[in-house]
């Protein structure tokens, strides 16, 4: 991944936003989501007012149009085969007292695991940003990384670690333990994905608390008001945005969360989707459920997007700011250290010990270790021309919504979110119906996982394309225009060129996040191709819990690539 | 000072760095109740923190603070901002983005006191009645800046501090803005500190301008008696334009490039003489030169070239009357000059290093 400082999202030519005005820090936001994977329709409207007024090539309109209805497709075609159903037999299904059920189970376990994974992150970004926290540098670094564990994975390490043959049941066998309280149900799901998403409200939170404005906390001592009071009145307010923009990541992830959830049995909207269709031939109930899933999850997104209009929360100017001072936690600072390392314990070094404990297991065992390549070849394949296809689709899309703009380039880039925000599971069903009954040619190739990949990952490549189409100035183009270039030698001698950051950041992101995809892997993959992630999943399902761990380390070892330069770029700054 | 009543502001020998880095090294300052004060300097100088220093936003590393007479910093002291009863309004006004007028207003009363009333009270204090419901963003720099105002006078603090209040305002606007805000400030009686870099708002607003050099206060002063008796050559330029000529001194009076100039002190031997331009005349004829003229409106700046080459500004009234390429001969034609000595361990930073002779008896 070359030069991460290009996705930085100033200067944006075009944008008469000042430096750090709220649009940046917004784009800023935007980024990290971007990065650490199940990015959102995050509407960053700080789009260019310099911009050509000609109309859009004929070419590039029509490969955005063509991209944006792939990215329609599963939700489209889940419509149709829902509707096939009859509006009767639609609604008793979605009313139905399985899917009530569903619901609140479902909705139950985002909101403790969002509760959950805010009441970890906020704490412990004020302790890491602002504090004399013994360490405090590492902790920085450290409370972010078990974002790097994929929930399947963490599922896959606490079930190794305290499940039925577990681990720790191992050792209490000869102590005559029979059995341990099962790990099974909601509380291991909660808990697992609390522990494994909190790191979006930490980064999400951690960059706006370096981004506050330290004269605030001052004015509000100035005027009589003690530390508590001015955390409370002042500091907080100022945090509610980051802390609910990080809630919602947690809260999309866990809704459309199917690894986790599923090794661990609980019975929630992505594992009773798949279950329906694996198990039952009546496909039209798993696809209404999915209707209704993607319907939580807009309710999700609109009541995020509610709140956060509710109050205006930037900086009023744009000058004086200075370095916040650190508090000193007195008394507090040792039991902190402690409690933090206590997090540390359970999000990431027992996982990792449980992952590496199977490795040995299963090296003693004689457990076969080439298989494995075949496995990272089969990843790295699907993975890269999944990366490929989403930069070449999203390449359109980006230069319509940043340099021609106007409707059609709001309507196109809006349209290729919308497979953003849908859960991986419901975009693998669709794309199953599609293509057994559409397009039986390609059903069962990679051109279909090819396609969920797209679908689900394009706005990544579009957000890193996006933002650096963004830094090259207009006047760069209209410069080769009247030294006589055409519209397509100059995108080939002066745009490519100068967004290929961009476009090697996008590839590489989207590259990453289809390495560890789960649900539709399992469902599009080709017979007989396993990948690293279905290989955890099939393997943890069966408690062959030492051949699940190489592919798990693979996983981890991945997936640190991005977590890595997302937190360099964050202490960077 | 006035009187024997105790000075609202006294500070004693207080130092600051941050780092290796001294900030403030033994600053000496005293501020009469009601009286406003002008903290003069470059930046750097450590003038802002000085001010955050008297806030408690600083902790000082040696050396006192009392306010109102009571001591705030000193040994085994440090009062914590929210108990010292300061007010201040910060260089980027810091209005809370979550409130609104009113509540941003409000926010320093304690819950009994936080009625509209007394919030619509302070408001109309800075001319912004009826502008509680409004969004701090929607205001425009100069209405932002009272607002600030207004929150910072509103809980009735001992002392105001103000923090480079001009900074962020417009040109055309901080004419306009310095007059309301000395306007409020003599109405209020209130004693105000503010930072500055700008001589012309030092002089305009302070009863008093400390000037500050490299973390020292270099002399504390009247306007007047600044602009009159600057304590170093360093001062001279910094408040004003000045003609800082090479002499010769003997019995009263030195020998200079534009002849005999009166000194206000004795001291024989090499010395530097300050001359005020306003204080330089032209006459028509002579072997000096003019090398450029410079037509302000209200006055005009020629620069002269005198024949051993030395460069002086003159300053004069009205329209031009000598053009470039005349030839002229310069007149002293002020006040009894001050001289320095050069060459003595002087704060300033400047070539000439010097101290002003027979100052300290005036």
């Amino acid at each position: 991944m070359t030069s991460p400082a290009r996705w930085r999202c100033s200067p944006t030519w075009g944008s008469s936003d000042p430096p750090d005005s709220p649009a940046d820090r917004r784009a800023g936001i935007l980024a990290v989501m971007e990065i650490v994977t199940p990015a959102r329709r995050g509407a960053d409207h700080a789009g260019p007012t310099r911009r050509a007024r000609r109309r859009p090539a004929p070419g590039l309109a029509l490969g955005g149009l063509v991209v944006a209805a792939v990215a329609l497709l599963p939700l489209g075609y889940l419509l149709i085969r829902s509707s096939e159903v009859g509006l009767d037999r639609a609604l008793d299904i979605a009313t139905s007292e399985r899917t009530r059920g569903l619901l609140w189970r479902t909705g139950l376990l985002a909101v403790s695991v969002t509760a959950a994974a805010a009441a970890i992150a906020v704490p412990v970004a004020w302790l890491t940003v602002r504090t004399d926290l013994p360490l405090r540098r590492f902790w920085v670094v450290a409370t972010a990384l078990p974002l790097a564990i994929p929930t399947y994975v963490g599922g896959y390490a606490f079930i190794g670690a305290v499940g039925p043959r577990g681990i720790l049941q191992g050792w209490l066998a000869p102590l005559g333990v029979e059995s341990l309280p099962s790990l099974y149900g909601f509380w291991g799901a909660w808990l697992v994905l609390t522990l494994f998403t909190y790191p979006y409200v930490l980064l999400t939170v951690r960059s706006a608390v370096r981004g506050l404005d330290p004269s605030l906390e001052e004015a509000s001592r100035t005027l009589g008001q003690g530390r508590w009071t001015t955390l409370r009145r002042v500091v907080l307010p100022q945090l509610r945005p980051s802390i609910l923009a990080g809630s919602l990541l947690v809260a999309l992830y866990t809704l459309s969360d199917f690894g986790a959830v599923s090794m661990l049995r609980f019975d929630s909207f992505t594992r009773a989707i798949f279950v329906q269709y694996r198990a039952s031939l009546d496909r039209s109930t798993a696809a209404v459920l999915g209707l209704v899933l993607v319907a939580v999850t807009l309710v999700v997104l609109g009541g995020e997007s509610a709140a956060r209009r509710s109050g205006s929360y930037h900086r009023l100017h744009a000058g004086g700011s200075r370095r916040a001072s650190v508090s000193p936690l007195g008394r507090w600072r040792w039991p902190a250290f402690g409690l933090l390392c206590g997090l540390l314990a359970v999000a990431l070094v027992v996982p990792l010990a449980v992952v590496g404990t199977w490795f040995l297991r299963g090296l003693d065992a004689g457990e076969p270790i080439r298989l494995t390549t075949t496995l990272v070849g089969n990843s790295l394949r699907a993975a890269a021309v999944g990366a490929l296809a989403s930069v070449a689709a999203a390449w359109p899309v980006a230069v319509l919504a940043v340099r021609r703009g106007g409707r059609l380039g709001r309507l196109v880039e809006g349209a290729c979110w919308v497979g953003h925000s849908l859960p991986g599971v419901v975009v693998a069903l669709s794309l199953v119906f599609f293509g057994a009954r559409v397009v039986p040619s390609i059903y069962q190739t990679h051109w279909m996982l090819t396609l969920a990949y797209v679908v689900l990952f394009l706005p990544q490549a579009l957000g890193a394309i996006r933002s650096s189409l963004l830094q090259i100035s207009p006047s760069l183009e209209e410069a080769s225009r009247l030294l006589g270039r055409g519209s397509f030698a100059t995108t080939f001698r002066v745009v490519l060129p100068l967004a290929r950051s961009g476009l090697l950041a996008g590839a590489a992101l989207v590259f990453l996040t289809c390495m560890k995809e789960l649900p539709a892997t399992l469902l599009l993959a080709p017979t007989g191709y396993p990948t690293l992630a279905t290989q955890v999943w099939s393997a943890t399902s069966e408690a062959f819990f030492a051949r699940a761990a190489l592919p798990a380390l693979a996983l981890v070892l991945l997936s640190s690539i991005p977590m890595a330069i997302l937190v360099l770029r964050e202490t960077d700054r | 000072m006035l009187n024997g009543a105790p000075d609202a502001i006294e500070v004693h020998g207080l130092h600051k760095r941050f780092g290796r880095e001294p900030v403030l090294r033994g600053i000496d300052l005293r501020v009469a109740e009601g009286a406003i004060l002008a903290l003069l300097g470059p930046s750097g100088c450590g003038k802002t923190t000085l001010l955050r220093s008297l806030a408690g936003l600083e902790r000082a590393d040696a050396g006192t603070v009392s306010i109102g007479g009571r001591p705030v910093v000193g040994p085994g002291v440090d009062v914590p901002p929210e108990r010292r009863r300061v007010g201040m309004v910060f260089q980027d006004w810091a209005l809370f983005p979550h409130l609104d007028v009113g509540a941003n207003v409000g926010y320093g009363l304690p819950r009994k006191e936080r009625s509209p009333d007394r919030i619509e009270s302070a408001l109309d204090l800075v001319g912004l009645a009826g502008m509680a419901r409004r969004q701090p963003g929607t205001l425009s720099g100069g209405q932002q800046q009272r607002v600030a105002l207004a929150r910072a006078i509103a809980p009735e603090p001992s002392v105001l501090l103000l923090d480079e209040p001009f900074s962020n305002l417009d040109t055309t606007l901080r004419v306009q803005v310095r007059t309301e805000l000395h306007h409020l400030l003599v109405d209020l009686g209130v004693t105000a500190v503010f930072v500055t870099h700008d001589q012309e708002e030092a002089f305009v607003l302070g009863d008093e301008v400390a000037v500050m050099l490299e973390g020292e206060i270099v002399q504390q002063a009247t306007p007047a008696e600044l602009y009159a008796h600057p304590a170093t050559p360093w001062v001279a330029e910094f408040v004003g334009d000045a003609n800082l000529l090479s002499a010769e001194a003997a019995g009263g009076s030195a020998r200079t490039a534009l002849g005999e100039v009166a000194l206000l002190a004795g001291g024989d031997g090499p010395t530097t003489v300050l001359l005020r331009p306003e204080d330089l005349r032209l006459v028509t004829g002579g072997d000096a030169l003019v090398e450029l003229t410079e037509y302000f409106g209200h006055d005009t700046v020629y620069l002269v070239r005198t024949a051993d080459g030395t460069v002086v500004r003159v300053r004069a009234g009205a329209a031009p009357t000598h053009r470039r390429g005349d030839q002229v001969t310069v007149r002293y034609d002020g006040p009894p000059a001050i001289s320095y000595v050069p060459g003595s361990a002087a704060p300033a930073a400047d070539a000439t290093t010097a101290v002003p002779a027979g100052l300290a008896a005036r």
